[in-house]
């Protein structure tokens, strides 16, 4: 391997024949898919057959690092981890940060994939480069903090741990991975694919070192972007809210989410925004290398909601507080700790419970099936119940354990009209009424109502240094404005390309969509110190536009398409009640047509043949469907 | 008071970057087990920079039988040269501050180059004693 920063080598671990092996790093893998998504994209679309079924031994779990991983890239701590999704039956993905993404690649290791499934509970322990798989018995049914502890003392006290709760090994649909107990890859009901397998966790110590290609300018340029990063007028909000302010600003442009996204301002925003997180605040935290801390670290000293760990975050905020028409900021910090125990997706558990309330609200739920619980809005003492019935799959959290879209289905009488979902799964804390580019952000993303895969930021307020510099001037004034369609598609084939960089990087959005202080220019510098290659800008999109293209291959041989690409009634008829974007809904075919041009896909939104020629995808392109290959 | 690095727990915030520029300067790779300055995370919230305290009747010099390691204007030094790798430094160490470098079989530790400092972002650290 002559690129430096990679640890070369992925492990392979077989939990089924208890088979442990090695996978190269090729330099053909470097140059093309980078690393972290990419890798994972590349890999378990040739290894996986279509028909897999998610939560079946034949699906695969990949977790991968990329190059910038356990570096001094402003924030070298990310990792992201890939399976077919058991809540989409597509495309599934997830991302996390703290210190275990580092310490597997000082242990020697770019990346874990786990296939099959092992007869009993399991962990896998990698020790440099010493790696066994353990008897978990003794942990099974341990939540994540407990898991940790466990973990620790047993092998290491210096391990770094990534698990699922009881959530996992329910089969819980939104459940996650987390890592270093507080920190989530939470998405995609990842957890649920690691618990099918009967995997409690990974711990891993990492002795070993990692090599930069130019050591002796390689402090030198990091100290650069490191202050560029630093300096940014947003990023002392950042250090001293983290996300938790974002509560404020969502609900001033009427974009905050409130009673399962009936209204996008909440007459209660400033009781759970970021100026009252402020109170329960111990300080800010950082993952590996981070020099923007966005972490928080809370507590509550006392009482019923008594707790001290990781977060909130503002999609928590949301979705445990104004989608619930919940002003107890309490409960919301006390929710958010239980999903972190558990191993849940506060995201999927907010936007269940929240689809459960409005039809409670209707009558189409009634006590009968919540088994006498009130579901009235605000009604924080029946949020935090339902969080454990959801993990434990008790009563009526069985159902909820199943994510609102299926739910709706087990339920019936209407209650499908009211789920907020794209591809099966819940929509963060982004109204696609109130900004449009995050309207079609959500609708395309392959891994489901994703704000992140293309995180449009740069129209929510202001930004037009930054907009001419991104896209281009002559896209201006349209483009900066949230509530226009025009030049929408285009803003987000920009950034979901550069953002798949970022997440085969290893690196982190906060730093690079936002603040945008980071872009082309500061990953070329740090790849060529970091690894040795030589990127340019027009280098790196046609790799984002091949993974782009590849997840989407992923998906449509899964037999999705356009009519996937879809967003809920509430966001396409249902006109905005209040504040900045009142009276409007999504024109997405508008946008949808206009991105499928962009990237060489059909009006179906297939890719055409050239177009996976011209990316180096010839190998799917036998996985187009009949019918819509074009000449 | 003699001189040492010294690092606020609760302006901490874990984050490492001190270690990885430590491996960086003194050995040229990216690998916080080599670094003379560790982060220990508390469920409190408390990141706590353990750090070498440059005793003044320091427990290492005095276990050391190669006559390697000595002071220097107040800084603790290990010299290379002498050291045979035997590590009874590292078990004599109340702090668990010596570096063992199994690849070169030496111990190394601070020597207060200041780096870490600079490129602490929180500036959580400080030699103190200065």
């Amino acid at each position: 391997m002559k690129y430096k920063g990679y640890a070369g080598k992925i492990l392979r671990v077989n939990l089924s024949e208890k088979k442990i092996s090695n996978v190269e790093v090729t330099d053909y893998l470097i140059e093309n898919y980078l690393g972290g998504a990419g890798f994972c994209s590349y890999i378990l679309y040739k290894e996986m057959r279509k028909d897999v079924s998610s939560l079946s031994p034949e699906n695969k779990l990949f977790f991968c690092t990329g190059p910038f991983t356990g570096t001094l890239w402003p924030q070298g701590s990310r990792y992201v981890v890939a399976a077919k999704s058991p809540l989409t039956d597509g495309w599934g993905e997830a991302h996390s940060a703290g210190h275990w993404g580092a310490e597997l690649k000082f242990a020697g290791y770019d990346g874990i994939i786990v296939e099959g499934k092992a007869k009993k509970p399991s962990i896998i322990v990698v020790i440099d480069g010493d790696v066994e798989i353990k008897d978990a018995s003794h942990i099974w049914g341990k939540n994540v903090k407990e898991t940790d502890e466990i973990i620790k003392k047993e092998f290491d006290r210096k391990m770094k741990v990534a698990c699922i709760g009881q959530a996992g090994e329910n089969l819980v649909k939104i459940s996650c991975i987390m890592n270093d107990v507080d920190r989530a890859a939470a998405r995609s009901g990842i957890g649920a694919v690691m618990g099918s397998k009967n995997l409690k966790g990974i711990g891993v110590v990492g002795n070993g070192a990692i090599e930069v290609a130019d050591k002796e300018n390689y402090l030198k340029i990091i100290k650069k972007i490191s202050e560029k990063m630093l300096s940014d007028p947003l990023t002392p909000e950042r250090i001293k809210y983290g996300t938790t302010s974002l509560v404020e600003l969502m609900n001033e442009i009427g974009r905050f989410p409130s009673y399962n996204f009936q209204k996008g301002q909440f007459e209660h925003a400033d009781k759970i925004g970021g100026e009252a997180v402020l109170r329960y605040l111990i300080k800010p935290r950082a993952d590996f290398a981070c020099t923007q801390r966005c972490a928080r670290y809370t507590c509550i000293k006392e009482g019923k909601y008594k707790y001290i760990g990781g977060g909130p975050e503002y999609e928590t905020l949301s979705a445990l507080g104004s989608r619930c028409g919940n002003s107890n900021l309490e409960s919301i910090l006390y929710g958010h700790y239980l999903c972190n125990l558990y191993g849940m997706d506060t995201i999927g558990v907010g936007g269940t419970i929240s689809w459960a309330m409005e039809c409670y609200e209707k009558g189409l739920i009634t006590k009968d099936d919540t088994e006498g619980l009130d579901l009235s809005w605000g009604n924080h003492d029946v949020i935090i119940k339902l969080i454990h019935m959801i993990a434990n799959r008790e009563g009526f959290g069985n159902i909820l354990a199943e994510g609102s879209y299926r739910a709706a289905r087990i339920i019936g009488r209407g209650t499908e009209k009211y789920v907020m979902h794209v591809k099966k799964q819940e929509i963060a804390g982004q109204d696609g009424r109130a900004q449009k580019s995050m309207g079609l952000a959500m609708a395309v993303a392959p891994r489901g109502a994703d704000h992140l895969y293309a995180f449009p930021v740069l129209d929510e307020i202001g930004f037009e240094e930054k907009i001419k510099e991104i896209y281009g001037e002559e896209y201006l004034p349209e483009i900066g404005d949230r509530l226009s369609t025009k030049y929408k598609a285009y803003m987000i084939f920009v950034n979901e390309n550069f953002s798949v960089i970022v997440e085969s990087l290893g690196a982190c959005k906060y730093g690079t969509m936002v603040p945008p202080a980071l872009f082309y220019d500061e990953v070329i510098d740090a790849l060529k110190v970091t690894t040795g290659i030589s990127y340019s800008r027009k280098d790196l999109e046609k790799i984002g536009e091949r993974i782009v293209s590849l997840n989407r291959m992923f998906n449509i041989r899964v037999g999705m398409s356009r009519k996937d690409d879809n967003l809920p009634e509430r966001f396409l008829k249902e006109p905005m009640p209040t504040g900045p974007p009142k009276g409007h809904v999504v024109d997405l075919d508008y946008m949808l047509n206009e991105y499928y041009d962009l990237r060489g896909w059909n009006e179906n939104g297939v890719p055409e043949k050239k177009k996976l020629k011209e990316l180096g995808l010839e190998f799917t392109i036998d996985d187009l469907p009949r019918g819509d290959e074009d000449a | 008071m003699h001189r040492h690095l010294y690092g606020d727990p609760m302006t901490c915030t874990g984050c490492r970057i001190c270690e990885v520029v430590c491996s960086i300067i003194k050995y040229g790779v990216i690998s916080p087990s080599l670094a003379g300055i560790r982060i220990i995370r508390e469920e409190s919230g408390e990141d706590t920079p353990n750090t070498c305290r440059q005793c003044k009747n320091a427990s290492c010099m005095r276990a050391c039988s190669e006559n390697a390691i000595y002071s220097e204007d107040g800084i603790v030094k290990i010299d290379s040269k002498r050291c045979t790798g035997c590590f009874v430094c590292a078990d004599a160490c109340p702090f668990d501050m010596i570096v063992k470098v199994y690849s070169k079989n030496i111990a190394t530790k601070c020597d207060l180059c200041g780096e870490c400092v600079d490129f602490c972002p929180t500036g959580a650290l400080t030699v103190r004693g200065a």
